[in-house]
């Protein structure tokens, strides 16, 4: 089986402070992963590595068995394509949105790829109508709220419709409503043969945006699983800095110390979102983690 | 130090305008070569923080604060030709956006500042810093000067342009059609000002960033941030040759333009004599000989006319609140301004509707024709016309005077007091002289037109269509693309800084001493220069992810 996306061994460094050190990882056509890991634990530099943003010291990195190098990206038919194929949403949508407009910033991928005038007016129409930006399209950026720049960095990437995209905490720092719409959208994306990596701290989603789920820690995998097993591995998420054992009160009295999970991984879909915002569902001292799999939506077969 | 609409002469614009040319073009070519992709954002992050450094006040002797243009830092960072664009953009967009600087004069401006200023700086730095170490003290000092120096170059510059004015551009009788005052006094009452207070205000903001760049990030002074020239030579040749040409070049113009005669030289300082005769009369029946002659009667009078100009310049910039709050101030008002723009350019007025490029055009002639006519009732027609056409297009009245009018009078109206009386010829009122009267109603008629032409184009079309117009005029793609980002990230730094400064003030209990004042403003440059770095690389990245190559394309209509 050849990988879409295939890296080894990969170290990365900034000045001296090691980003990542000695990473493998391996992703086939229509995964979707979630990268977990704490702060500075790898994911940015992960992903603009497989942006071809950054090359690594040591180590390969392949995308559809080609290697990607700073030379090879020099031919311009060739990053072209690749461009068009990958497509990274920055965790500051502020660095992202570099127009004027909305439009413009809508507009500028196709136009550095030199797709038709008229059909990149199409495409971002078409872009603006399903991100539900219609009304923010002469908007300049320094005029939109925190979800409406994520929306439009998000949109600025899609309007490639890119078979890989890679998405840098695209929830972080937007308020619930802004974060969960978000959520829905990725969800979506469930099935439609689209290869996606997002970068989160978001345990609550995970099962919605992932099918596996990949944890990072000083810039190397510690773990590559299922959501499923994953979320029910307490000493793996305490380990990686993603949960805390901390103090709390519930609902009806005394504050007492245990480890718990800030998500209840056998939330059915429907439910509503504002369950994750209030008080835990449980008040056991122990995490309330039943031993079934009871996630009703599978990966999909493709 | 920005020259407004209506100082200078048409043809002094335009002899700028072209002397500035060339040197875009070369810079433009050579940073592209050097910084292939990275240019781009680097110039646009570049102007941007520019712009914000500008709006920073700095505590000056005597009370009084001031703004530093930066263009001592850019030129250090970034080397002169980086420099010149980062420096000529913010001054564009200051014109096109703020109306703060004329859009004629914005070849002078440019020019005077970006130009000379970052070559300037750029020398006298490396001249006086040596192969000192990154981390000497050495470097403070010379970086220090070399902003100080660079100022009043190009303030020289800028009281030279205005001084031969009256000499070149007079009606029949020798009354002066533009700035008002002849060289001895223009260059005096300049040079006064700068190198006190402006030349300070400079030192302070290039040294104290340096300081504090060798402290937190020594990296960016050193060759890397962008593409520093290796000869240092051919660059002081230019500079030199530039700063003698310059005056002789519009010399050149002018005598083809404005008939003049060597007689004329002598008719400028000669009026002045009028004052001086006023100041001689009660004297002159004991005095001997001499202190009657025209050269004595000349340098009292251009004493005179120094003192009271200066004077205005103290008036304007003291009695103010303390200085955080100035520099918060300005940095709110230019969102508050932003969103007024785009506000009254959605409703549906009368210029709002109109075709950018055709605005823009007409806006264009328009400053033209205010700057090329020369007596008073044309303009005062024009100033009507255009306040109708404002008016029609829902911008408030009192907008437009809180904004245009007010601060045009107040500034040119000061200005223009003194040649009330110090313009020679007959007496109107009191010590008012006819030809005084007229200068001073000309020129302050047309600043206010222009001001106000500016305003209706600025009011009437978001800058998003702005941008688009000026390709109409067959502005490079890239320079468009600059502007757009430079405008762009403009407002978040100025968030950056807004928010630095009021963290700041939140934790102050009572005033600062001046030394403590002025490490807080050069730090926050600082951190402001290094995030404007930062912010450089991931913009630079977030374009190359998206298939920038280094080329750049427009699609010339959103809808
Ligand atoms: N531009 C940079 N300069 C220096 N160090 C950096 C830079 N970017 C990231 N790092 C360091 O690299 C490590 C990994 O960072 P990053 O990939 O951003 O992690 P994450 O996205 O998981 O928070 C951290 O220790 C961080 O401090
Ligand atoms: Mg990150």
């Amino acid at each position: 089986m050849s990988a879409l996306l295939e890296a080894r061994d990969l170290v990365v460094h900034y000045r001296d402070v090691p980003a990542l050190t000695g990473l493998s990882v391996s992703v086939a056509a229509g995964e979707r992963i979630a990268l977990l890991g704490a702060n500075g634990s790898g994911k940015s530099t992960l992903l603009r590595v497989l942006d071809a943003l950054q090359f690594p010291d040591s180590g390969t990195f392949h995308f559809a068995g080609e290697p990607i190098t700073a030379e090879r990206l020099e031919d311009r038919a060739f990053s072209r394509e690749f461009r068009r194929r990958v497509g990274l949403v920055f965790q500051n949508a502020d660095v992202q949105l570099f127009n004027p407009t909305v439009f413009d910033e809508i507009a500028f991928g196709p136009l550095q790829l030199q797709l038709p005038k008229s059909d990149i007016r199409a495409r971002v129409q078409q872009t603006l109508q399903q991100m539900s930006l219609e009304h923010l399209k002469f908007r300049s950026p320094h005029q939109l709220s925190g979800g409406e720049k994520k929306r439009v960095a998000l949109a600025s990437i899609l309007v490639l419709d890119p078979e890989v995209l890679l998405l840098d905490e695209p929830t972080a720092g937007l308020d619930p409503r802004s974060a969960s719409e978000m959520v829905e959208l990725l969800a979506s994306w469930r099935g439609a043969g689209k290869t996606v990596l997002t970068a989160t701290h978001d345990l609550d989603n995970l099962e919605d945006i992932a099918d596996r789920v990949i944890i990072l820690q000083d810039g190397r995998i510690i773990a590559d699983s299922t959501p499923f097993h994953i979320l029910h591995d307490v000493g793996l998420l305490q380990r990686a800095r993603l949960i805390a054992a901390h103090r709390h009160t519930h609902p009806g009295g005394a504050k007492q110390p245990h480890p718990h999970v800030h998500a209840d991984p056998l939330t059915p879909p429907a439910a509503p979102t504002s369950d994750r915002f209030g008080p835990p569902a449980d008040s056991a001292a122990t995490p309330p983690i039943p031993r079934t799999p009871a996630t009703p939506r599978a990966k999909d077969p493709d | 130090m920005h020259i407004p609409d209506g100082y200078l002469s048409p043809e002094t614009c335009a002899v700028l305008y072209a002397a500035s040319a060339p040197f875009w073009y070369v810079a433009l070519r050579r940073v592209k070569k050097l910084l292939h992709t990275r240019f781009l954002p680097l110039i646009s992050l570049f102007a941007a923080f520019s712009f914000v450094v500008m709006m920073f006040n700095l505590p000056l002797p005597g009370g009084t604060t001031g703004h530093a243009v930066g263009m001592g830092i850019a030129a250090i960072v970034l080397g002169p030709w980086a420099s010149i664009l980062a420096i000529s953009t913010a001054l564009a967009i200051q014109a096109f956006f703020f109306g703060d600087g004329g859009i004629t004069a914005l070849g002078a401006n440019c020019f005077n500042m970006a130009i000379i200023g970052s070559l300037s700086a750029w020398c006298l730095y490396h001249l006086l810093a040596g192969n000192a170490p990154n981390t000497a003290r050495r470097r403070v000092i010379a970086a220090g000067l070399a902003g100080y120096a660079a100022i009043n170059l190009s303030a020289l510059l800028a009281a030279i342009e205005f001084g031969i004015q009256p000499i070149f551009f007079h009606d029949a009788h020798g009354t002066p059609l533009y700035c008002p005052y002849p060289l001895s006094i223009s260059v005096p009452a300049m040079m006064l000002g700068h190198l006190t207070f402006a030349g300070f205000a400079e030192f302070i903001l290039t040294a104290g960033v340096v300081a504090y760049l060798q402290r937190a990030d020594p990296a960016l002074l050193g060759d890397s941030a962008a593409g520093q020239p290796r000869a240092l030579r051919p660059l002081w040749l230019t500079l030199a040759a530039l700063v003698l040409l310059t005056p002789l070049g519009i010399i050149a113009v002018g005598t083809a333009w404005g008939e003049w005669s060597p007689s004329d030289f002598a008719k400028a300082p000669a009026g002045l004599a009028r004052l001086s005769n006023l100041w001689n009369a009660p004297i002159a029946r004991y005095e001997p000989q001499f202190i009657r002659s025209a050269s004595v009667g000349y340098i009292v009078a251009a004493l005179i006319g120094v003192a009271l100009i200066l004077l205005v310049f103290l008036l304007l910039s003291r009695f103010r609140p303390g200085f955080i709050e100035r520099t918060t101030g300005h940095l709110y008002e230019i969102a508050a301004h932003s969103l007024f723009a785009e506000e009254i350019a959605r409703t549906r007025g009368l210029l709002q509707p109109v075709d950018p490029r055709l605005k823009l055009c007409c806006a264009c002639l328009l400053l033209v024709a205010a700057i090329s006519i020369r007596s008073w009732l044309p303009l005062l027609i024009l100033l009507g016309l255009i306040t109708a056409l404002a008016l029609l297009s829902h911008i408030p009245l009192s907008l437009l005077s809180k904004t245009v009018w007010f601060p045009a009078l107040a500034f040119s109206g000061l200005i223009a007091i003194p040649a009330l009386f110090l313009t020679p010829g007959p007496l109107l009122y009191a010590h008012i002289t006819r030809p005084g009267f007229k200068t001073a109603s000309l020129l302050l008629l047309r600043v206010e037109a222009c001001a106000t032409i500016s305003a209706a184009l600025i009011f009437t079309t978001s800058w998003s269509r702005l941008l688009r117009a000026l390709r109409f005029f067959r502005i490079p793609v890239s320079a468009v693309m600059i502007l757009g980002m430079a405008h762009r990230y403009l407002f978040l730094l100025l968030r950056t800084a807004r928010d630095m400064f009021e963290a700041r003030q939140s934790r102050l209990v009572g005033t600062l001493p001046r030394a403590e004042r002025v490490r807080l403003t050069a730090s926050a440059a600082g951190v402001l220069l290094s995030k404007t770095f930062e912010l450089t690389t991931e913009v630079h990245a977030a374009m190359r992810s998206r298939g920038y190559h280094g080329e750049t394309y427009l699609l010339d209509d959103p809808s």
